[in-house]
């Protein structure tokens, strides 16, 4: 097998041995809520919905064929930090995401997300605001799935 | 031949006697016989006296008119209140128990019927309670479904506020283990916000 094609194996399986061995005792009987929100977007309408009109124009200026959207579906999970969990997005479609660490004092959470027909992207975002994943997964009416990810609680303050 | 004149008659032959309704054969034997008794001669000449001025004085018999005239009057008073000082007060008894009866079965009934009221009000309180929209949090929701939720708010309200560019890191992104395609990572220059997108068609080659 060449070194190009086991490099991202290798990367994968490193994150994952970090994630098992780096997560203080201390924290895994916290929580944090996940949500994710299931985004079908449409080049045969142009339709798009008010909750979606700012994420709707940033995926335009990569994929502007991308006219119509809409909110399929909304998923909530509390996860204890640690854990792995499956997230139902639509049409037998299903996510997995894991919380590393909690909230800091700055409101940041590290998670492991892993939408489906990509591999998994461990990222770190602040609490409250969705991060948007605009994956190759198509429904049956040829719509492209996207994904909007957000994790909450928040410490106090915010 | 002289009729034997008998010692005793039977009062109902001279009852027939003063009544006129003998025969003149009777006829004659009773006044014989009289004449032998006029103690009971002088007693039926009393009755025959008195038969006659029954009859001379006799009371007329009313008219039609007269006669009608009375029912009227006797129909008048059956429909007004009684005259009679008794007759009052039985209507007044009878009144005041008609009266408290229709009072009693008023008060019975808006007792019974508030009773049903409050039982169905208690039954349907006890057999549905619904929850309050803060006791009920919704964690999956198809958007499709939205509108049939009746209490309780969908996860996701108003638009999503996206991360901007200082708000999220990547530390990593994986392939794709079935065809080793590795999503791209989009970091404009800030307003604009991070995303990943996953191309259509696979390019291995690229890796963050």
């Amino acid at each position: 097998m060449s070194r190009v094609a086991l490099g991202p194996w290798v990367l994968s399986w490193v994150t994952a041995t970090i994630i098992e061995f780096a997560v203080p005792p201390a924290v895994q009987g916290q929580v944090v809520q996940v949500s994710v929100v299931t985004i079908a977007a449409s080049d045969r309408h142009a339709h798009v919905d008010k909750k979606l009109e700012c994420i709707a124009r940033e995926i335009q200026k990569k994929e502007p064929s991308l006219t119509g959207f809409r909110v399929v579906r909304t998923e909530c999970k509390s996860l204890p930090v640690g854990t792995r969990e499956e997230i139902k997005l639509c049409e037998d479609q299903i996510a997995t995401v894991q919380i590393v660490r909690a909230a800091d004092k700055n409101n940041w959470v590290s998670l492991v997300f892993k939408p489906p027909k990509m591999g998994e992207v461990s990222y770190e975002v602040v609490c409250g605001k969705y991060f948007p994943i605009l994956t190759r997964c198509q429904t049956k009416n040829g719509e492209r799935l996207i994904l909007a990810i957000m994790v909450r609680p928040c410490p106090k303050g915010q | 031949m002289s009729q034997e004149i008998p010692d005793e008659l039977p009062p109902e032959l001279l009852a027939a006697y003063v009544d006129g309704k003998l025969d003149p054969a009777r006829q004659a034997t009773v006044e014989r016989w009289l004449m032998e008794h006029p103690d009971v001669a002088e007693e039926l000449a009393g009755h025959h006296h008195l038969i006659q001025v029954w009859r001379a004085t006799a009371v007329p018999e009313p008219s039609a008119v007269t006669w009608t005239a009375v029912f009227e009057r006797i129909k008048h008073s059956l429909a007004t209140a009684p005259s009679q000082p008794g007759q009052r007060r039985v209507f007044a008894r009878l009144g005041w128990a008609v009266g408290l009866a229709a009072a009693g079965l008023l008060v019975a009934l808006l007792i019974v019927g508030r009773s049903a009221e409050e039982a169905a009000k208690q039954l349907a309180e006890e057999s549905f309670p619904v929850a309050a929209t803060h006791e009920v949090q919704i964690l999956g929701l198809d958007a499709a479904d939205t509108e049939a939720l009746v209490v309780g708010v969908p996860p996701s309200q108003g638009p999503l506020v996206l991360a901007t560019a200082g708000e999220v890191r990547i530390l990593s992104i994986a392939p794709d283990p079935a065809d080793q395609m590795v999503a791209e990572l989009l970091l404009a220059a800030p307003p604009d916000v991070p995303m990943i997108i996953a191309p259509m068609v696979p390019s291995p080659e690229k890796a963050p």
